[in-house]
């Protein structure tokens, strides 16, 4: 944990072209609506020379990927792409507009001397041809995936107007040896490397909202408390409200204070850490299990679990503790709230019949959609920063493994194989 | 005293140990009777427990009662004085068998006030790994409570939650599930 466990990524991007003006609001209307049309873009691999032949594949395959799963885009077939060199066609962008491509990335890439040099220009393939950006990236030539997840994010911004998820991680917890580690990976599930050395348990890592760190719950000292893990490595010790048991943190959106669980005051309630003061206030008064407390996103709310009318379920109140009202009446035991970026929505793992389904609750309504349905147990929801992905903990593989899903249940992906990942957080965009 | 027997106590120590290398017990001999200082050699034959025939008796039996001056924490631990209670589906109720445990170690508590003592509260894993950190300190606190009431020093003792993450059993079947929701002991160095 002395390394740089964030591994740095520095991707320097100019804009060799004017910047470009707005995506037309058109496509932003189109994509938003029910029922959009799926923009054609083709992705064909940037021209290298036979050293670089082998990053120049895989930045092309990661932005197909990226701009696949981001739901926004439909892929032109790579195996028509050679129709476009033999096309008769009088320009370039006629061609690609003859294969099906609305839109196209070319590029040259380089790996030489310790750097990787990619230069990427994105087009219209109708309006004759208008460049729509022309930029260059770079960086150290391992971080080639990285490189394109950002070319990949820079197309999302520019064609749909929306900020691209491609360039997120997820932490995670890992058996290791006897113990649970923290792990990170990029949002596909690539790149996946340990962040903790600790020999002992760790749960539920939360990204801060504003920052490269990350708060955790670990047994590495005794009893279970916080521990906060900054992008040098270093982890400090949350200074919670005392008692043998300080878990659950989720931070607020301005990063500086921890909402958590603890059983200073006897048993478990919420109390909320302000890290310049390391003053903890206490939140809730109840003799039951009051635990897994989580800030909506403009930091009025924190939702969290209680089993103070029965068996755990999710309860809301106002950030000072005031206010507090039933959320989940889905199942018969829920945890695990998770707020979606805009606020509208907050998924959760309720059981029924023995298994946790990961369910959303549309918060003006109260209405209720459960995600997906009787394979194994799903766990620990956490959406993607866009609002548009949730990432989970599934044990319908037999172990438990992290999925990704659309919000509304579909396109369900594997992201890990160990059959020992649990309790994600999608990080926020890195800044 | 102690100089004069340790010529015996060494012979015993030996014999100790082929009996338990050859049984494949690995429990510590007691710590007043030394180490024997380098092992003979067919100490080492006794190394492979599954195969080896049972060694023949080197000496005849020469029954000694010690007691040692003061068990190991390690020994206290392994030799299960304070013995584990468990409890029922999302409960922290001590039944009528728990609290019959229970009373065997207020007991034992009472009499050894030295030790630090760690009340492990464990879940099983139907639950939610959230909330089931908090239902194992419910249940590490509830078992300390009963401790205190019944007049053992709460200060000696500290209430650790662990969830459902150290399950005494590995199994996903209801007999595992309830091994695992329990409360057990660790006398703490």
């Amino acid at each position: 944990m002395r390394r740089t466990v964030f591994a740095t990524v520095l991707v320097a991007t100019a804009a060799l072209a004017q910047e470009p003006s707005p995506a037309p609001g058109g496509i932003r209307d189109v994509i938003s609506g029910s029922g959009f049309t799926k923009i054609k873009i083709a992705i064909p691999d940037p021209a290298a020379d036979a050293a670089s032949a082998e990053a120049a594949r895989e930045i092309a395959q990661t932005v197909r990927d990226d701009l696949d799963f981001s739901g926004y885009f439909e892929i032109v077939d790579p195996s028509l792409y050679p129709l476009t060199a033999t096309s008769k066609e009088a320009t370039p962008a006629a061609a690609w507009a003859s294969v099906g491509a609305a839109s196209v990335a070319t590029g040259t890439v380089s790996v030489s001397g310790g750097k990787l040099d990619l230069r990427a220009k994105l087009m219209n393939t109708t309006e004759s041809g208008t460049t729509l950006f022309d930029r260059r990236y770079g960086g150290p030539p391992d971080l080639v995936r990285r490189v394109a997840h950002q070319l990949a994010d820079d197309i999302v911004q520019q064609l749909t107007g929306q900020l691209g998820i491609a360039s997120t991680w997820i932490a995670f917890v890992g058996k290791h040896g006897k113990g649970k580690e923290i792990y990170m990976m990029d949002y596909d599930g690539r790149r996946v490397r340990r962040i903790t050395t600790t020999g002992s348990i760790n749960l539920m890592p939360t990204w801060s909202p504003v920052a490269q760190r990350l708060a955790f719950m670990s047994w590495r000292t005794g009893p279970p408390s916080i521990d906060v893990l900054d992008a040098d490595g270093k982890v400090s010790r949350a200074t919670t409200a005392g008692g043998t048991m300080n878990i659950s943190p989720d931070w607020s959106p301005d990063g500086r204070r921890i909402v958590y669980a603890s059983n200073a005051a006897g048993n478990a309630e919420i109390f909320i850490l302000d890290l310049s003061s390391g003053r903890s206030t206490r939140l809730t008064s109840s003799p039951a299990i009051d635990t897994s407390p989580t800030f909506s996103p403009n930091g009025r709310e924190i939702a969290f679990t209680s089993d103070r009318a029965g068996p755990p379920q999710i309860y809301v109140m106002d950030a000072e503790g005031l206010n507090v009202r039933r959320l989940t009446t889905d199942g018969n035991y829920a945890d695990a709230a998770a707020w979606s970026p805009k606020g509208d929505k907050i998924a959760f793992a309720s059981r029924v019949e023995g298994r946790f389904d990961v369910v959303v609750l549309d918060v003006p309504t109260g209405a209720t959609t459960r995600l997906t349905h009787a394979e194994g147990n799903n766990e620990n929801p956490r959406w993607s920063p866009d609002g548009r992905h949730i990432v989970f903990a599934s044990s319908r593989g037999g172990g438990y493994d992290l999925y990704t899903m659309r919000a509304d249940g579909t396109d369900v992906r594997r992201l890990t194989r160990g059959g020992d990942a649990q309790t994600p957080d999608w990080s926020h965009r890195i800044p | 005293m102690r100089t004069t027997r340790r010529p015996i106590l060494t012979a015993l120590a030996i014999v100790a140990t082929l009996t338990l290398a050859a049984s494949g017990c690995k429990k510590k001999a007691p710590e007043t009777v030394p180490e024997p200082p380098s092992p003979p050699a067919p100490i080492e034959e006794t190394k492979a427990p599954d195969t080896a025939p049972p060694a023949a008796e080197p000496f005849p039996s020469q029954k000694v009662n010690t007691t040692p001056v003061e068990q190991s924490i390690d020994d206290l631990n392994r030799s299960g004085v304070l013995k584990t209670v468990y409890f029922a589906y999302d409960s922290n109720d001590i039944d009528p068998a728990a609290t019959a445990i229970l009373q065997g170690n207020a007991t034992w508590l009472k009499g050894h006030a030295k030790y630090n003592v760690e009340v492990g509260g464990h879940c099983d894993e139907r639950g939610s790994i959230g909330y089931n950190v908090a239902l194992g300190d419910r249940r590490a606190n509830a078992v300390k409570s009963y401790l205190v009431s019944l007049g053992a020093d709460g200060s000696k003792l500290v209430a650790v939650s662990y969830g459902e993450e150290k399950p005494a059993d590995p199994g996903h079947d209801e007999s595992a599930f309830a091994k695992n929701r329990r409360a057990e002991f660790t006398i703490k160095p």
